[in-house]
C-alpha cells in the first residue's frame, strides 16, 4: 500500500457500522501477537479485551490464547461478544469449563513468527462490540473498501482502499 | 396436567373428544411424552398420514407454572418426511395455556371420515369440535383473522394453513403469539400433514378461568425460580445478545467460521452475510418502528424475537430467526432482508418450515428452475407452494424429493430432512448431530453447533474429525432433557455455562413434583427419550446406514478452509453403540 491522502468523511453511525462489519483495513500494527494488536494498536481497554471479547476469528479460525496467536499482514480479525449455544461456557476465560480447553492452543498455527512486518489488518466487529468499540475506531486513520464510499474517496484510492478519518454524524 | 385428551377423529357421528388419565405416561411432558406415546402406539410400518397414526400436542412439565421461559410445546407423531419419529418443538401461547386447563397432551388419532374439516375448541368447561366448511385453503394468517376475536385475550390457536391440508412433507402446525398472530410453528418433518390427515384444521384455546398449575412445594419452587430468573439475566448471551439482536446475530459469526452454507451448501461464505445480519436487521427494525426485543409467549424473559415492519412501518413478520435468514438468504445467495421478511411471512402463512423451504429453494436453483439470488423468483416459487400448483407440490414435498425430481445429486438432507444453517463439513460435531439424530438432520438436537464454532469443550476442534461422538451423544441426551421440561432451548446457554443456573432448574422440577432429581437423574431421562425414539425408528427399518451424511460432504470441500466432513462411519455408529 503506497502513500494515500487521509480524506475526510462524515458518516452515520448506521452506516459506519454495516463498514465495520464488512470490514475495515487498520495500516500498522502486524507482527504483533492478537492482544498487543487489540490493545495497542486499536486501543481498546484491557480490561475489555479480557471481559468481553469472548469470541474472535483470525483468518476464519477461533481464537483462544490472544498472547500466542499473531497478527500477519493481510489477517482478518473478527470480534464478537459471547454467543448463543454452548458458546460462552468455555470460551470465557477462568469460566467453569476452561479446564476443557487446558493443553489446547490454536495460537501459533494462524500467523506469523512475531517479526515485525507492514500490511493492512482487516478488522471485523460484530454484535455487541459494535456498540462498544464503533467510537474507539472512529478515532484513529482507517482504510476502508474505495467501493463503499461515494464521491470523493474514490479518487483517493489504493488498491482499493481508502484511508480516511471519520467523524461521526 | 393430568388428562391426555384423546380426540378420536373417526367416532360414528363425528370427531369425539375423551379426556383420559395419564396412566402409565405420569412424569413425562413435552417431548418426552410425544415420543412415548407415539412409540407406544403407533404401528411403527404405519403410513405417516395413514389412520393409526397419531398427532401428540403436549405441553412440557414446567409449562402453565410461573417458571420463566416454560412455555414451550412438542408436536410428535411418525414423520411424513423422515418417515421416522419426529418431535418438532415452538413457542407461543398454547402451551401455557394447555397446561393450565390440565392438559398434559391432546391426542388427534384414529381414521378420518369424509373430508369435512372441523375446528376444535377448548375451555375449562369442555371441548366441542364443529365441522366448519369455511376454513377449507385457509392460510393461518386468514384463519387468525376469523377466529382472533374468540381466542385474543386468554386464549391461543393452533392450526395448519394450506400446507398441512395438502398433506405436503413440509407442513407445520402454527402456534399463535401474544399478539394471537401464527408466528411460532412445530416446524420440522411435516407435523402440519398429520393434523391435516385428521381432519383438523385449527384448535382454539380458551384459558378464560384456568389458574397458573401450582407446585407441591411452593416455598422451594419460588426460590428456585428466583435463582432461574438471576441466572438468567447475568449471562451474556441471554442477558445481552439475544435480547439485542435475536437468534440471526449468529449469521455473521458462522460465515466468519466459514460454516454458513451458501448457494445450496457450494461454499462457507456468503459476501453478503453483512446485509442480512442480526446486526443489521436490528438496527433496520428500530429504525423503521419495529421492535429487535419481544418475546414468543408470555413469561420469557430472554425475548429473542421481534417485530419486522416494512418501509412504511407496516408489520410484515416476527423477526426472522437465524435458520430462517440463512435458508431463505445465504443460501439461496440473496441478500436483501425484506425479501426474506416476506418470505418467512408467506411460510407462516402457509405454514411451511422455513429451513426446509429455504433448502429446498436452493436445489431448485441449482437445478435451475431460478437464479441464484433472485429474491423475486424465491417469493414466486413459495406462493406456488402455498396454491397448491403441480411445481408447487414438489417443492413442498421438501429438499429431498425436489432434488430427486430435478437429478440433483446435492440434496443437504438426513433421513429425508434438510440440513440447518451449519455446514456439517466445518462443524464436524454438529454434523454428528445431523447424522445420528432420530430426528433426522436437525440442529436442535444437540448443541454441538455452539461447542465447535466457540470451541467450547476445547479437546474438540471444530476442524478435526476425532471425540465428536462422544460430544453429540451428551448433547443429544441434554437436549432430549430440556425438549421434555418445556423450556425454550436457548436456556441451555445459561444451563450449561452457569451451575447454579442449571440446578435452579433442577430445583423448578423437583419443587414442583416433589422429586428428587439429579443430574444423573436429568441425563438418565434424557437418554430414556431417545431411546423411545430411536426403537421406534429401528422398527421402522432405520439402521446405521441412516445415520450418515450424504456422501458428497465427504468428498467435496468446502471454502474457504477447504475441510471436508471426514468423521468415520465407525464414529457415527459409536454415538448410540
Ligand atoms: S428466547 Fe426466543 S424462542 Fe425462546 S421463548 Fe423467548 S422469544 Fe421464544
Amino acid at each position: 500500500m503506497g502513500e494515500a491522502p487521509t480524506v475526510r468523511v462524515t458518516l452515520s453511525r448506521p452506516a459506519f457500522k454495516a463498514l465495520l462489519q464488512r470490514g475495515i483495513g487498520i495500516p500498522d500494527g502486524t507482527g504483533t501477537s492478537v492482544r498487543e494488536f487489540l490493545q495497542r494498536t486499536l486501543g481498546i481497554d484491557p480490561a475489555y479485551v479480557e471481559e468481553q471479547l469472548q469470541t474472535v476469528f483470525l483468518d476464519g479460525h477461533p481464537v483462544d490464547d490472544f498472547d500466542r496467536a499473531r497478527v500477519r499482514p493481510g489477517a482478518v480479525l473478527a470480534l464478537s461478544g459471547a454467543m448463543p449455544g454452548l458458546a460462552g461456557a468455555t470460551m470465557r476465560r477462568g469460566g467453569y469449563y476452561a479446564r476443557m480447553r487446558e493443553g489446547i492452543t490454536h495460537a501459533g498455527a494462524h500467523g506469523t513468527d512475531g517479526s515485525a512486518e507492514e500490511g493492512v489488518v482487516i478488522v471485523k466487529l460484530f454484535n455487541r462490540t459494535l456498540a462498544d468499540l464503533a467510537e474507539t475506531l472512529a478515532k484513529r486513520p482507517l482504510l476502508v473498501p474505495g467501493d463503499a464510499l461515494d464521491g470523493p474517496g474514490t479518487e483517493a484510492e489504493v488498491d482499493g482502499w481508502v484511508l480516511v478519518a471519520v467523524t461521526l454524524a | 396436567m393430568d388428562t391426555i385428551l384423546r380426540i378420536d377423529v373417526g367416532a360414528a357421528g363425528g370427531p369425539k373428544a375423551t379426556p383420559t388419565p395419564v396412566g402409565d405416561y405420569a412424569g413425562l411432558g413435552g417431548r418426552g411424552l410425544t415420543s412415548a406415546i407415539v412409540a407406544t402406539e403407533v404401528p411403527a410400518d404405519a403410513h405417516p398420514l395413514g389412520p393409526e397414526n397419531k398427532l401428540v400436542i403436549a405441553p412440557g412439565l414446567l409449562s402453565g407454572t410461573a417458571a420463566s421461559m416454560s412455555g414451550r410445546i412438542s408436536v410428535g407423531c411418525k414423520s411424513p418426511l423422515t418417515g421416522g419419529i419426529k418431535e418438532a418443538n415452538a413457542g407461543g401461547q398454547a402451551g401455557q395455556l394447555l397446561a393450565r386447563l390440565g392438559y398434559a397432551a391432546i391426542v388427534l388419532e384414529g381414521a378420518r371420515q369424509g373430508d369435512d374439516l372441523y375446528v376444535v375448541r377448548i375451555s375449562k368447561d369442555g371441548v366441542t369440535i364443529t365441522a366448519d366448511p369455511s376454513v377449507r385453503r385457509a392460510t393461518n394468517y386468514q384463519l387468525m383473522d376469523k377466529f382472533l376475536g374468540e381466542y385474543d385475550k386468554t386464549g391461543a390457536m393452533i392450526a395448519i394453513g394450506t400446507a398441512g391440508e395438502m398433506g405436503y412433507g413440509n407442513s407445520t402446525v402454527s402456534i399463535t403469539d401474544m399478539e394471537g398472530r401464527p408466528t411460532r410453528h412445530a416446524g420440522r418433518g411435516g407435523v402440519g400433514a398429520v393434523m391435516g390427515s385428521k381432519g383438523i384444521k385449527a384448535i382454539l384455546i380458551d384459558a378464560k378461568g384456568a389458574k397458573s398449575r401450582k407446585p407441591a412445594d411452593p416455598e422451594a419452587f419460588k426460590a428456585a425460580s428466583k435463582a432461574w430468573v438471576e441466572g438468567l439475566e447475568k449471562h451474556p448471551v441471554t442477558g445481552e445478545g439475544l435480547p439485542a439482536y435475536g437468534t440471526n446475530v449468529l449469521t455473521n459469526v458462522i460465515n466468519e467460521a466459514g460454516g454458513l452454507p451458501t448457494r445450496n451448501f457450494a461454499t462457507g461464505q456468503f459476501e453478503g452475510a453483512s446485509k442480512i445480519s442480526g446486526e443489521t436487521q436490528a438496527e433496520l427494525e428500530v429504525a423503521r418502528g419495529g421492535s429487535a426485543t419481544h418475546g414468543c409467549h408470555r413469561g420469557c424473559i430472554i425475548q429473542c424475537s421481534g417485530t419486522f415492519v416494512n418501509k412504511d412501518g407496516r408489520y410484515v413478520t416476527k423477526q426472522p430467526e437465524y435458520e430462517t435468514v440463512w435458508a431463505h438468504g445465504a443460501n439461496c445467495g440473496i441478500d436483501d432482508l425484506d425479501v426474506i421478511a416476506e418470505l418467512d411471512r408467506l411460510d407462516d402463512d402457509y405454514g411451511l418450515d422455513t429451513i426446509e423451504m429455504g433448502a429446498t429453494i436452493a436445489v431448485a436453483m441449482e437445478a435451475g428452475v431460478a437464479k441464484f439470488g433472485d429474491g423475486q423468483a424465491a417469493i414466486e416459487l413459495v406462493r406456488e407452494v402455498g396454491k397448491g400448483t403441480p411445481l408447487g407440490r414438489i417443492l413442498g414435498s421438501g429438499t429431498a424429493t425436489t432434488a430427486r425430481v430435478y437429478g440433483i445429486e446435492h440434496a443437504p438432507c438426513v433421513k429425508g430432512q434438510a440440513m440447518p444453517a451449519y455446514d456439517p463439513r466445518a462443524v464436524k460435531g454438529i454434523g454428528v448431530t445431523y447424522a445420528t439424530s432420530p430426528m433426522g438432520a436437525d440442529h436442535t438436537a444437540g448443541y454441538a453447533v455452539a461447542t465447535n464454532i466457540l470451541k467450547v469443550g476445547g479437546d474438540v476442534d471444530p476442524l478435526k474429525a476425532e471425540g465428536q461422538a462422544e460430544l453429540s451423544k451428551n448433547l443429544q441426551i441434554a437436549t432430549a432433557a430440556v425438549d421434555a421440561t418445556g423450556m425454550c432451548l436457548f436456556i441451555a446457554f445459561a444451563v450449561l455455562d452457569q451451575p447454579d443456573t442449571f440446578q435452579a432448574l433442577v430445583d423448578l422440577l423437583n419443587a414442583y413434583y416433589g422429586w428428587n432429581l439429579d443430574a444423573a437423574g436429568v441425563a438418565a431421562y434424557g437418554s430414556k427419550i431417545l431411546a423411545f425414539e430411536r426403537d421406534f425408528n429401528q422398527r421402522a427399518g432405520f439402521t446405521s446406514a441412516d445415520d450418515r451424511l450424504p456422501r458428497y460432504f465427504k468428498r467435496e470441500p468446502l471454502a474457504p478452509h477447504n475441510v471436508t466432513f471426514d468423521v468415520s462411519d465407525a464414529e457415527l455408529d459409536s454415538v448410540f453403540g
